[in-house]
């Protein structure tokens, strides 16, 4: 979307260039992070993976390749989304092979061979087992939704799209979670104890009806060991958290 | 938009993410992906279905075709067209020369007269015409127009291909016409020559105001080393290029009766050694001897009392065909054989000095005899 914006004020992003150029850090700062979408993709595009973090080696790399490109660009060049991309995709290029060539050269780095072994073991071992150990959380979760006869494609039809119905929904999936009492009859009877929900929260049960997978994968993530997951909840219960706080006054 | 999310499910050819704020999507996948990972993408990489529809599209292709197939084969004006176009160039000269053009169908679609006696034995009502009905029309006009007798007899015909794709046989065209001739024509005799004409001569025939048969004649002619131009050929009557023997043509006789006068025409004879030659791929040292070398002399000799036996034996042969063409077998060629042969014995005055001959030709004729019979069938079954 931003990219689109763009190209229709293409006349202006010359002008914002040219401002950059003169020394405009602020602009800069705008002008990169309203292009981090297009940064993504083209490193995404380069390594045909996705970037794991926003800490990531390749991420960096990107973002420094975008901000020579700025510096270096001129008008002669072609268009500039483009002169960008190339400039990344080499930069990244470079980054993925020196990568590569370090692992190779690992005797002649400035630690002694030993160390540098087990350093390497010791992070590997971590590495692994934490893949693995998620690995094996994910499957537990999916066994779990299984027992409620829930796949995660019916997620992805079935989950509510406006985001104040999710909220409300990791609301509900919240409260559930905390009473020890509901998530035992939810566990029991595999479905939502509906009556005593709509009694303490201000809810329909038609809506409850409606995102009923939803809240019960919710609760369920809540429950689990998915420290990801459950941040991503609390994340987001955190950024509306005065609205719903306003609700419950009002209740 | 960037999104932040956890694989939590690897599929096929998706795989499912949920972001950070809580929304399921799938996203297509790329190497290293695994469950539990957190990515960072953006909105080109949420999957939709729309991506993998190879199938949509193959049915979109397979209408798309059906609809062309039907067009062009189910609509009535391209069927029309083609039946318009022209097929086919057949050329009948006797003295009178004309050519018709015909379809696929073998219907007349234009009449053209070569030359000024053309012009008196076409009219309106050929037009539409099967080409063996409009032959016979054309011969019947020239038989009462004098200019087919029985003397002059010869009808020189010629096919041309013209368009590419066409299922047409000149061979069997000319069978077809041959068949009708041989059925409705009430005259006694007639000699039909057939030419396969190749389609850059048309053009080339129809600059030079010659039909296409004679044109051929001409062409083979030079082929085989005569010297003869185009004006000459063209004032040239067909019964005086075969008589010369101009580009030595097949010559088939087609007969109304079996029984028939004694040829004793001397010309007729050289004609008929000259069209065994042909039709049998003999030399013509073997069998065209006895005939040849003592018809100068115009003498009785048994040579050439044979030759007309020879005649006899092709002309009832032919009608044998006709009338049985499943029925031949061997056992019946003899037949026909010992019975052509005994007519002809019957008719020679010394049978004594002939039978020596006889039977020397026999062994030779015996074997041409089978290859002539299985050319025969073959024509017939096209």
């Amino acid at each position: 979307m931003a990219r689109l914006l763009n190209f229709l004020k293409k006349d202006s992003l010359t002008n914002r260039l040219k401002k950059i150029k003169d020394g405009d850090s602020q602009e800069r700062e705008i002008f990169i992070e309203e292009y981090i979408p297009f940064i993504i993709k083209t490193i995404s595009n380069t390594t045909n993976r996705y970037v794991e973090s926003e800490n990531s080696e390749e991420y960096s790399v990107g973002l420094e390749a975008f901000n020579e490109a700025i510096d270096k660009y001129e008008g002669s060049r072609g268009t500039f989304i483009s002169f960008a991309e190339l400039v990344i995709k080499s930069r990244v290029t470079d980054c993925l092979r020196r990568a590569s060539r370090h692992m190779v050269s690992v005797p002649i780095s400035q630690y002694d061979d030993e160390q540098e072994q087990q350093i390497e073991a010791q992070l590997k071992t971590e590495d692994f087992t934490v893949a693995f150990e998620l690995k094996d959380e994910m499957r537990a979760f999916e066994e779990q939704l299984k027992a409620f006869d829930i796949t995660f494609s019916d997620l992805v039809n079935e989950a509510p799209k406006h985001v104040d119905t999710r909220v409300n929904s990791i609301q509900i999936a919240k409260f559930v979670a905390t009473h020890q009492e509901l998530k035992d009859e939810l566990f029991r009877k595999k479905t939502l104890p509906g009556t005593k929900i709509t009694k303490e929260l201000n809810v329909t049960l038609k809506m409850l009806k409606r995102s009923r997978k939803f809240i019960i994968a919710a609760v369920l993530i809540l429950d689990s060991d998915l420290e990801l997951l459950k941040n991503y909840i609390y994340e987001i219960e955190g950024g509306v958290a005065d609205g719903i706080q306003g609700m419950r006054g009002k209740a | 938009m960037v999104y932040r999310g956890c694989v939590v499910k690897l599929e096929n050819d998706f795989a499912v993410v949920l972001t950070s704020t809580m929304e399921y999507l799938k996203v297509v996948k790329k190497d290293g992906l695994e469950e539990g990972k957190e990515i960072i993408f953006v909105q080109e990489d949420i999957y939709r279905r729309s991506k993998v529809s190879i199938r949509t599209i193959g049915l979109a292709a397979a209408m798309f075709l059906m609809m062309f197939i039907s067009m062009t084969w189910l609509n009535p004006w391209s069927t029309t067209k083609i039946l318009a176009n022209t097929a086919a160039v057949v050329s009948i000269d006797i003295n009178p020369s004309v050519e018709l053009e015909i379809n696929q169908a073998q219907e007349v679609l234009k009449v053209i007269p070569i030359n000024e006696d053309g012009k008196k034995v076409v009219s309106e009502k050929l037009l539409g015409m099967a080409i063996d009905e409009a032959v016979l029309a054309i011969v019947d006009s020239a038989k009462t127009l004098n200019y087919l007798t029985e003397e002059r007899n010869m009808v020189l015909i010629s096919t041309t291909m013209t368009a590419e794709k066409v299922s047409l046989d000149g061979k069997e065209i000319v069978g077809r016409i041959e068949q009708k001739l041989e059925e409705k024509l009430d005259i006694q005799e007639i000699q039909v020559a057939y030419l396969e004409g190749k389609k850059e001569d048309v053009k080339k025939a129809r600059a030079q105001h010659v039909s296409i048969g004679k044109y051929g004649v001409l062409k083979k002619a030079e082929a085989d080393g005569e010297q003869i131009t185009v004006e000459e050929i063209k004032e040239l009557k067909v019964q005086q290029i075969l008589d010369k023997g101009v580009g030595k043509l097949n010559v088939k006789e087609l007969k109304k009766k079996i029984q028939d006068d004694e040829i004793n025409d001397d010309q007729i004879e050289n004609k008929v050694t000259d069209e065994k030659e042909k039709k049998e791929n003999h030399p013509p040292g073997q069998e065209a001897a006895p005939g040849l070398g003592k018809a100068p002399g115009l003498q009785k000799a048994p040579g050439l009392q044979k030759a007309p036996g020879q005649i006899k034996k092709e002309a009832s042969a032919e009608n044998q065909n006709s009338e049985n063409r499943k029925q031949e077998d061997k056992d019946k060629e003899k037949a026909v054989e010992e019975e052509t042969s005994k007519k002809a014995q019957g008719k020679t005055k010394d049978q004594k000095e002939k039978s020596k001959d006889e039977e020397n030709a026999k062994d030779v004729n015996s074997k041409e005899w089978k290859i002539w019979l299985e050319k025969q069938k073959q024509k017939n079954k096209n």
